[in-house]
């Protein structure tokens, strides 16, 4: 089924196009590849299976970027679900309908999802057949849901107020437990990006230095400031990385 | 006659400015050796790896300072929402109009009084509460939904003073929530510190106890390979630089921070190593 919230996240908006764009880095990798193998390209084998690896990988992160936006907008979504009901409750406790205080709380929230539903329920459809139609879409994602569960919440008049503090209730306890989960995978985390972020490079700088005064063989100020220049940063992005991932699921 | 210039920047265009500082001062450094010293950069020579580390250091307080500045405001703010709403909640009860119990609520606020002075100040010129609320900050979604309850609490009657309880009682959830986070993240800092400091005693020692002396003793023995003391200090001094930065900013992900804010203690981190290097190179000259 194509939905207009994933096909904006298609190059050229269509699904075929995405992958024939994304395609296209992986087929310049195997010609390089094979005219390496044919010696047409004066390239050595292993520096052609090199550049044949990253342009397949490139065409990897751009066939599978719909896919890591999504879930960056559902987290997005998770992450603003507490807001969203608290502004709902607040809002219908104001006297405002149930539909128009979600609108409102929705459009608030700046979540694409949120955008498409409103955008839905503009041209006529109903909140419930528009998270339906997002649940086949996105293959029915918990916090997909816990929003529709919220939806129909707002066909239960004054008693919506009492079930949306109930909600409230139940996602910030799973987000407590959700916090200490985080904080043990942060401790391992925290503990890989020591050892291999900052003692890996004092030991490796103490060992190569005196390991170059045995041997001549090597540049060994090259290979330090190889370590220092690529590979601590590169380790300290993928370390920033993962601990996002991690936090934010936890954030509020 | 003179005239008034009105002149403001966004915050996110002053955090780009600052934070791209370091490397424009970085550059400046490097025109000013190359051009005007005509010395030329070396990548290895640790005066100039010192010079280098103390020209990012001091470009990067302004950023660091309001970094740090910025996200303890919001969080303060963000703290003290529930004594307010609990302020303006006992005024209600009392019998008293929206504003007068804002009014009474400023006792309680130190991070958000000036936008509710604001606020008392634009409805006592007669402005609407809609549009006086506006001077409520609305950086993070719950100083947003406090300000935009403030604007419901308005215009409802005695039924809506009853909800303000509940309300409170639901940010207290999300302020409680948040502080956990900081609380269960803190130690990630002092492990922080403590790999640095291992760093750079760890290096300090090395170079000045057995690098500089050995290299002295391979000009003797020509079985040993040559040794470059200056290039092996430069090295290690932009490892301290880079290993200060980027702590900081990889704990302002570990510690769940929403900007940049342990900065300040790369700063920290970063004054210390440079400390501990133009001790380590003006007491013992390494041999060249």
């Amino acid at each position: 089924m194509s939905l207009g919230v994933l096909n904006t996240l298609y190059i050229g908006k269509s699904k075929r196009v995405h992958y024939a764009v994304s395609a296209v880095p992986a087929a310049l990798g195997a010609v390089i590849a094979v005219l390496s193998y044919l010696q047409f390209l004066p390239l050595s084998l292993i520096l052609a299976v090199i550049y044949t690896l990253i342009m397949v990988s490139i065409s990897a992160s751009i066939a599978f970027l719909p896919k890591f936006k999504v879930s960056s907008m559902l987290e997005h979504l998770e992450l603003r679900l507490p807001h969203l009901i608290l502004r709902l409750r607040t809002l219908i406790m104001a006297g405002e309908s149930p539909l128009e205080a979600f609108l409102s709380a929705a459009s608030e929230v700046r979540s694409p999802i949120l955008d498409y539903l409103i955008k839905q329920i503009a041209l006529g459809v109903t909140p419930e057949e528009a998270i339906s139609e997002l649940q086949r879409a996105l293959k029915n994602k918990p916090v997909l849901d816990t929003l529709k569960r919220i939806v129909l919440s707002l066909g239960m008049g004054e008693e919506a107020i009492n079930y949306l503090k109930e909600e409230f209730d139940a996602i910030m306890a799973e987000r407590e437990s959700g916090l200490r989960k985080a904080i043990e995978s942060l401790s391992v985390i925290v503990e890989m990006y020591m050892s291999i972020g900052v003692f890996f490079p004092v030991i490796a700088i103490v060992m190569l230095a005196s390991l170059s005064i045995l041997g001549s063989g090597f540049d060994i100020n090259a290979l330090i400031a190889l370590l220092i220049f690529v590979a601590i940063p590169l380790f300290s992005a993928f370390s920033a990385i993962m601990a996002k991932k991690i936090v934010e699921r936890a954030l509020l | 006659m003179r005239r008034k210039i009105n002149a403001s920047i966004s915050r996110k265009d002053l955090r780009i400015l600052l934070l791209t500082l370091p490397a424009w001062a970085a550059v400046l450094y490097a025109v000013y050796l190359i051009v005007i010293t005509k010395k030329g950069f070396s990548l290895y020579d640790p005066y100039e790896a010192l010079g280098i580390s103390f020209i990012i250091a001091v470009s990067l307080i302004p950023s660091a300072l309001f970094e740090y500045k910025w996200e303890w405001e919001t969080s303060r703010a963000e703290a003290e929402i529930p004594l307010i709403l609990s302020a303006l909640e006992s005024g209600l009860r009392a019998g008293l109009s929206l504003p007068e119990a804002l009014r009474e609520s400023l006792k309680y606020s130190k991070y958000l009084r000036r936008d509710l002075v604001r606020v008392l100040n634009a409805l006592a010129a007669g402005e609407s509460i809609d549009s006086a609320i506006r001077y409520l900050r609305r950086e993070t979604p719950l100083l947003a939904i406090t300000a935009d309850y403030l604007k419901v609490l308005a215009k409802g009657g005695e039924e809506l003073f009853r909800t303000l309880k509940d309300f409170r009682e639901s940010v207290e959830v999300i302020v409680g929530y948040t502080g956990k986070l900081k609380e269960a993240t803190r130690s990630f800092l002092a492990t922080v510190y403590m790999v640095l400091i291992v760093y750079l005693i760890t290096t300090a020692i090395f170079l000045q106890t057995f690098l500089y002396p050995l290299a002295k003793e391979s000009e003797k023995l020509t079985m040993l390979g040559r040794i470059d003391p200056l290039a092996l200090t430069s090295l290690i001094i932009y490892g301290a630089l880079i290993e200060s930065i980027l702590n900081g900013i990889t704990t302002s992900y570990f510690t769940g921070s929403r900007y940049l804010s342990s900065l300040f203690h790369a700063l920290i981190l970063l004054f210390l190593s440079i400390m501990v290097y133009t001790v380590l190179l003006f007491t013992q000259v390494p041999p060249a």
